[in-house]
């Protein structure tokens, strides 16, 4: 039988450095004559290749220089880390290697998480502050608690008050007066921005519209350039205060007209106002807030300021 | 030097990696000739640039060892690195002349002059080998002249380039075909030659 060939094509170098081609056998020069054409290119192949590595072994005589080598060993030493010492360049290496992706790097993963970081600090630095505020209001609510208080005993003072007026009312002249005077017999009105109220002789008789939103509640009381009024209409202001509280009254009410009494003879302490037997109350503004608290607390803050007209009261009676 | 002598190139790579001077130097001198006389075939025969070349490649070795993936084999590796440098340097001559080296005039000068005490007929045919081997292309000339003057094994080639062993086989035969329709008129002359320093008279 036949025998196989073994050799590849490739294999041919084998062949030609080792063989001419009269010490091929047949199988190999059958091999052989599948790639090159002839006996004579078989020869010319073969003398290149010899004559090559004959070149090849021949030349291979470059000249190095001393100085290369020694170059090299400075450098290498130099590179040397130094003992004892961090490298820096070794953190760099680390935290920003070469041959990696950026979203591998040690460096970028570290400012990611320290950002992270920082954010979350902040945030729960917020968290920590915000029961500080609420603290706020609850020192509020007790500062209420002994101003409520304060509003019990001034509360007290508008009743004295009402005795004081009702035994001016039996005074014959004053009664003259007021039936001279048609205005303390008419209607007062007090005017929020929305609506009107009647108040007569000195007291909130009818609502006659209101708003909508009752959930608000009166939390201001001001009193603004008190110059003239007549002392019913101070105890009327005094109830309405009173009564408007009670009733949810919104935004404001301002009481815009007022009452002459003749025989009164009323002077206030402020400097700058001399009046002569008149008293007036140009405007009674109420603002509300959401608080009913609140509310309670400015208007006892509110006859608070409204203490010197009371001492005035005392003082003309 | 002796102390690592006995060490293969991996393990003194690992040295190097470690800044041990006594291992590169070691690494330094299996392989400077190797590399230089690589470099000289290379690039048209230049001795100057040769060496410049076999510089640049161990302080690469030396800045950055830790490039050398320890799985490879050292001697490809460090032959891949010098073929890629060929590579750019090619690149680089061509846009700096826009045109194609003129390897004939360069060879010839230089050949001649270094060759100057050698036979006419070795010199011719050594002129010839090195314009013939520079008209080849680049992967045709790296693996002829890594097999014939670096003598790397077929094995270590195709390690180096990163194809089949196969390929290589190939890529030397066609080479040499192609190499003795030049050379075919300077062969006989030199096979006289070498079958008289054998001692064969034909």
């Amino acid at each position: 039988m036949k025998e196989k060939t073994t050799y590849n094509p490739q294999d041919i170098e084998d062949l030609l450095l080792n063989k001419s081609f009269d010490e091929l056998h047949s199988d190999e020069k059958e091999f052989v004559l599948t790639h090159v054409e002839n006996e004579t290119e078989y020869k010319e192949l073969r003398n290149i290749l010899i004559s090559v590595k004959q070149i090849a072994a021949e030349q291979e005589s470059v000249y190095v220089p001393n100085r290369i080598k020694e170059d090299l060993i400075q450098l290498m030493e130099k590179k040397k880390k130094p003992f004892g010492w961090f490298n820096l360049n070794s953190i760099a290496a680390f935290l920003f290697p070469s041959n990696t992706p950026l979203f591998k790097k040690p460096g970028l993963q570290f400012a990611t998480v320290g950002l992270l970081l920082l954010f979350t600090v902040n945030i729960g630095i917020d968290f920590v502050n915000q029961p500080k505020k609420e603290l706020a209001i609850n020192t509020n609510n007790k500062s209420e608690q002994k101003e409520f208080e304060k509003e019990e005993i001034i509360e007290q003072e508008p009743k004295k008050l009402e005795e004081t007026i009702e035994k001016l009312n039996s005074n014959k002249a004053i009664e003259k007066e007021f039936k001279n005077t048609p205005s303390t017999k008419e209607t007062i009105t007090v005017q929020d921005q929305t609506g009107y109220f009647d108040v007569s002789d000195g007291k909130v008789s009818e609502v006659i519209e209101t708003r909508e939103e009752s959930d608000e509640k009166v939390n201001n009381i001001r009193i603004e350039e008190p110059k003239v009024t007549s002392v019913p209409l101070i105890k009327a202001e005094i109830n309405k205060v009173d009564f408007l509280a009670v009733a949810d009254v919104e935004e404001e009410i301002t009481v815009s007209k007022y009452i002459k009494a003749d025989n009164l003879s009323v002077t206030f302490s402020s400097p700058t106002v001399d009046l002569n037997n008149t008293v007036s109350l140009n405007s009674v503004i109420v603002s509300t807030e959401k608080s009913k608290k609140t509310t309670v607390k400015l208007k006892s803050q509110n006859l608070g300021d409204n203490s010197d007209v009371i001492d005035l009261l005392f003082v003309a009676l | 030097m002796a102390k690592y002598s006995s060490h293969t190139d991996n393990e003194i790579m690992q040295l190097v990696v470690e800044r041990d001077s006594l291992a590169f130097s070691e690494l330094y001198d299996r392989y400077n000739r190797m590399l230089v006389n690589y470099f000289y075939k290379m690039l048209w025969q230049d001795e100057e640039k040769a060496q410049d070349f076999m510089q640049d490649l161990f302080t690469k070795i030396v800045e950055k060892p830790k490039s050398f993936d320890i799985k490879r084999n050292f001697k490809t590796w460090m032959f891949s690195v010098a073929n890629n440098m060929c590579k750019n340097e090619y690149r680089k001559q061509a846009v700096r002349k826009n045109t194609s080296y003129n390897l004939d005039e360069s060879y010839q000068i230089k050949d001649t002059a270094m060759n100057a005490m050698d036979s006419l007929q070795d010199t011719q045919f050594s002129e010839k080998l090195t314009v013939e081997l520079a008209k080849l292309d680049e992967k045709q000339k790296s693996t002829f002249v890594m097999r014939y003057f670096q003598h790397l094994s077929i094995k270590e080639i195709a390690e180096t380039l990163e194809c089949s062993e196969g390929t290589i086989k190939s890529r030397l035969f066609y080479t040499l075909k192609k190499l003795t329709v030049s050379l075919k008129d300077f062969a006989p002359q030199l096979v006289k030659m070498l079958l008289i320093m054998i001692g064969i008279n034909s």
